[in-house]
């Protein structure tokens, strides 16, 4: 903060007031003209003076400095503890669900590039297991999410595998691709799981090489992640 | 160096700035029970996101309040309750409604209530008087036996002050 002149700060406080005189507003603002220090501290508090007295605050809240129960410091520490544990317990129980499927997804593609390639002899790789890795970045609007795609090309658009975490428990959102003309194209809507994770298999009718930018938006159409596509 | 993947810094981040988040999610959403809940929620986001944090961008205790602020409008808009300033866990008994406007000012105004606490009372005493209910400064002098300069000069710190505390939690112009 610039600071003021010490002899001016009656002078601020009665021009945020309003309570300058017509003389002393005059002086006051041939003073501010060549002062940048007293200058900017109207600005600053102004924006300060008028926040407050249009605010609502509760005159008795204010004054009441309630401490948190005894016991939230520990319930923050399990809280922490738990999902360190859940993290952990849900990788290792992944196998059971998605990566199960996923691994039969696996072998079964194995089968087919195997059978494509015999029937092939071996002329050609195999383009469908190409899969690129995009970490979507958190907004301001939710700065403890995080997500990351797979996304898979395919003749139709693209495949996505999506991977999130950090959102908010048991609310829809939306996964969303676009071009450069900015014209958007679904990917499907999703409920946050337990922890705000989910993780889905999904898909959009855009072409790859035309996708710009893939984000996810909550209810309110607020993006919350998002990053550009290369 | 501040890395909130350790028990040790959720701990020092719970004492410095506990209190405070708690004020101000129980002042957003209207009940003491979720305000635990989501203090809670928000020091567990903290950690999640804990490789994401970077001090030199952003002050702790202003990180911790926008998490803070993102849990309580998800509570809010997830029980359908509009977040109650007044006391007592009444949201409940509101009037169901969850604008998001409505939100947002309710969380403005618990956010600007915790700065104001951040002031010290002699000058938070002005600012109310002065600034909030509008009296003039020779009146509040007047109750206050003090000079009316004195009365302007705790406006000018006290404001000061608040601006301080406002941008400590993350609140900045606009």
């Amino acid at each position: 903060m610039t600071e003021a002149c010490a002899d001016r700060h009656d002078d601020i406080v009665d021009t945020l007031m309003g309570s300058l005189s017509d003389e002393r507003k005059a002086e006051f603002d041939a003073h501010t003209r060549s002062c940048a220090g007293c200058a900017e501290a109207v600005r600053e508090l102004s924006s300060v003076a008028s926040r407050l007295h249009g605010s609502d605050v509760d005159l008795d809240a204010v004054e009441r400095f309630d401490a948190p129960p005894a016991g939230l410091s520990a319930r923050v520490t399990q809280a922490i503890e738990q999902a360190r544990t859940e993290d952990s317990t849900v990788r290792q129980l992944e196998p059971r669900g998605r990566r199960a499927r996923r691994i039969s997804l696996a072998v079964l593609a194995a089968a087919v590039v195997l059978a494509v390639v015999t029937i092939l002899g071996f002329r050609h790789s195999n383009p469908a297991t190409h899969s690129e890795q995009v970490a979507l970045a958190a907004k301001d609007t939710a700065p403890g999410a995080s997500a990351t795609a797979a996304l898979r090309p395919q003749p139709y658009g693209i495949a996505i595998d999506l991977d999130v975490a950090g959102l908010d428990e048991g609310t829809v959102y939306a996964l969303w691709l676009a071009d450069a003309s900015g014209t958007r194209s679904p990917a499907g809507t999703f409920v946050a799981g337990h922890d705000g994770t989910a993780a889905i298999d999904t898909s959009t009718a855009l072409p790859r090489d035309r996708a710009v930018k893939i984000w996810i938006t909550d209810p309110t159409d607020t993006t919350v992640l998002a990053a550009p596509l290369a | 160096m501040t890395d909130l993947r350790s028990t040790d810094a959720i701990d020092s981040a719970y004492r410095d700035f506990g209190a405070a988040l708690f004020r101000f999610a129980s002042r957003s959403l209207g009940d003491r029970g979720s305000a635990e809940e989501a203090v809670q929620e928000t020091f567990v986001r903290a950690w999640r996101a804990a490789d994401r944090y970077d001090e030199a961008r952003a002050p702790l205790q202003a990180w911790l309040f926008a998490i803070c602020r993102n849990v309580v409008i998800d509570m809010s808009r997830a029980r359908k309750i509009r977040p109650a300033l007044a006391d007592g866990g009444v949201a409940a008994s509101r009037e169901p409604g969850t604008g998001v406007d409505a939100i947002d000012k309710m969380v403005q105004s618990a956010a600007l209530e915790e700065a104001l606490r951040q002031v010290g009372p002699e000058h938070r005493q002005v600012l109310i008087e002065v600034v909030i209910l509008d009296r003039p400064q020779d009146a509040v002098a007047a109750d206050l036996g003090v000079p009316v300069g004195t009365v302007k000069s705790r406006v000018f710190y006290g404001l000061r002050s608040l601006r301080k505390s406002l941008e400590a939690i993350g609140w900045t112009d606009d």
